[in-house]
């Protein structure tokens, strides 16, 4: 990878609790200066596992390998560094807005709180906090400022989260199932600001979804979870024409879209993810997959292998890419 | 052919707080029809009152005026003694399969309840053969039947749900956002599930969703909904295709689909 990366991530793995099985294992990535990115995975296949464990956020799990931020170890790093990173040089957006605000504490505070503790005077942390709510489209921000979450909807509600993640002006936003909760326009409007606000700052954008809508019209670089694995990497052109890796395929394929016709099925995955801890041997995916050969059911999980434009994960990969020649 | 459920003028408004004297209209003069066998889709953003009618409908809401007829009767004003074979008739499928199913039942006692209130059964062999049988429709097997909600996962539960609708042999289906909460994957399967119901078993079905492309997926006619009112309605392909007004023009543009080819 190159250096120009502003977060590395080498090798991580997290464990939760006592239990031996992995919920992220060994995944590595880089996150360029300006760039946007994709996480996208079935719930339980370790995208928000991984990026929380990144930020020191999980309470009771071990966590093992690399994050690197600016050549800073973020993985076993003390409050004091974590401190210095979190919220200042990277903003986090979680998907629920209606738990990730205080209800007894006006916006305007909440806003204001990370900058109050990095010194700023009340007076001017406040003034910012409206600037804020105006960049993120809030209307009368002068006003709402000292408004309750209560008393905003729920797309206002995660503008305020934006507002709040880009008080210290971070270099890097980390949005986990950002519009999840939300409507389909307001969706549409929340996921414009964010691009948009990443593009204005030079801020590199990390969207965490389930949704391959999302991931398509947002990301430039897309990275595909799996039983706690990348099994895939790709960017947006390529995932759609030339998926790398059976699972993508398979979830691409199980989209409904607007051409289905009326006595048609849709192509489905059979099965379920594996749980952590009863892991099949071979490739993760091989008891759902349909191109299944012997060859994929044994020995250990398999590695990413690069290609002109991602990595892929499939054992049959070089015969799929002749194949699709 | 009359319609097998009609609404005419269906309005409901809730109070908006303990001390508040102000109402929201929920439902505003909402008329609709759903021909026996037909699909139909109620398409809105959350608060366009979508599940507001979906319970007026079933009679789980009183509404405050308006007539709702099942199979050209007005159960508007029916008893609980009178919506009683009513519900064999009306099933509900709901959006949340781990808060519908309940954690102390196995699934044969969720599936048991419903055959033996609606369907007369009594003997024990005779209950366990149709458990046996609408769990194969579903996609489950045998031995699921002793197990509890708790053993299974998302997509397993819903088909729960589903079967114990289907226990009682339905004419109508109510199925509000029955997937939404589930993974993509398996997401893919329900919606083949209810699509091979209706292809097969030629139930009628209402079917409330956000997402567009899997209202396009599953049904025949559309109903879009904006603040209680029905603001479009029509065939999915002219709805989807050549919407005329300009919410559902907004709601198309919003939808963010994956760009496969």
């Amino acid at each position: 990878m190159q250096n120009s990366n502003i977060l590395e991530v080498e090798s991580l793995a997290v464990r939760f609790g006592e239990s031996r099985a992995r919920a992220v294992d060994e995944i590595s990535f880089g996150l360029a200066k300006g760039e946007t990115l994709g996480i996208a995975g079935e719930s339980g296949s370790g995208k928000t596992a991984s990026i929380l464990s990144i930020l020191g956020l999980l309470q009771r799990a071990t966590v093992k390998g690399s994050a690197k931020f600016e050549d800073r170890e973020l993985i076993g790093a003390d409050n004091k560094l974590l401190n210095e990173i979190r919220g200042k040089r990277i903003g986090l957006v979680l998907q629920d807005p209606f738990a990730a605000l205080d209800p007894v504490k006006t916006v305007g505070h909440q806003i204001s709180e990370g900058l109050r503790a990095s010194g700023w005077s009340k007076k001017r942390a406040m003034k910012h906090a409206i600037h804020l709510l105006e960049e993120v489209g809030v209307p009368s921000a002068s006003q709402r400022v000292n408004a309750y979450p209560h008393q905003f909807s729920g797309g206002m509600r995660q503008r305020v989260v934006i507002a709040m993640a880009l008080a210290q002006d971070p270099d890097v936003l980390i949005a986990d199932e950002p519009t999840t909760a939300l409507d389909v326009r307001i969706q549409k409007q929340v996921l414009d600001l964010m691009k948009q606000q990443c593009e204005n700052r030079g801020m590199s954008l990390v969207i965490i979804t389930h949704d391959l809508g999302v991931i398509s019209n947002y990301t430039d670089r897309i990275i595909i979870m799996y039983a706690g694995k990348i099994v895939e990497e790709s960017n947006r052109l390529k995932l759609f024409d030339q998926p790398l890796h059976p699972y993508t395929q398979g979830l691409l394929d199980c989209l409904p879209n607007l051409g289905n016709s009326e006595n048609e099925y849709l192509k489905t995955i059979g099965g379920q993810p594996p749980i952590p801890g009863k892991l099949p041997s071979g490739c993760r995916y091989h008891p759902r997959c349909s191109f299944t050969e012997p060859v994929c059911t044994q020995g250990d999980n398999p590695q990413l292998v690069p290609v002109k434009w991602g990595r892929s994960a499939c054992i049959q990969l070089e015969k799929f890419l002749r194949e699709s020649q | 052919m009359a319609a097998l459920v009609e609404t005419r003028g269906l309005t409901k408004r809730f109070s908006q707080g303990f001390f508040s004297s102000q109402k929201t209209t929920a439902l505003d003069d909402v008329t609709i029809s759903i021909e026996s066998g037909e699909t139909v889709g109620l398409v809105g953003e959350s608060g366009s009152g979508k599940s507001t009618l979906a319970l007026s409908i079933a009679r789980l809401l009183q509404v405050d005026s308006g007539q709702i007829f099942f199979d050209g009767d007005d159960i508007t004003g029916f008893t609980a003694n009178q919506m009683r074979p009513l519900r064999k008739a009306l099933q509900f499928v709901f959006q949340d399969p781990y808060s519908s199913l309940n954690p102390r039942m196995s699934v044969k006692g969720i599936l048991s309840e419903g055959i033996r209130l609606h369907r007369g059964l009594s003997n024990k062999s005779e209950i366990e053969n149709e458990i046996v049988n609408v769990l194969t429709t579903v996609g489950l097997g045998k031995d699921d039947m002793r197990k509890h909600p708790k053993e299974f996962s998302g997509g397993q539960r819903q088909r729960i749900a589903i079967a114990r609708a289907l226990a009682v042999e339905p004419r109508f289906l109510i199925c509000d956002e029955p997937v939404s909460a589930l993974d993509m994957s398996i997401q893919a399967q329900i919606l083949n599930l209810l699509k091979m119901l209706k292809i097969e078993k030629n139930i009628s079905m209402l079917f409330i969703s956000h997402d567009l492309a899997v209202v396009n997926f599953l049904c025949d006619r559309a109903y879009v909904m904006n603040a209680g009112k029905i603001v479009e309605q029509g065939g999915v392909d002219d709805i989807f295709n050549s919407p005329k007004e300009q919410y559902t023009q907004d709601l198309i543009s919003a939808s963010l689909l994956a760009k496969s080819n």
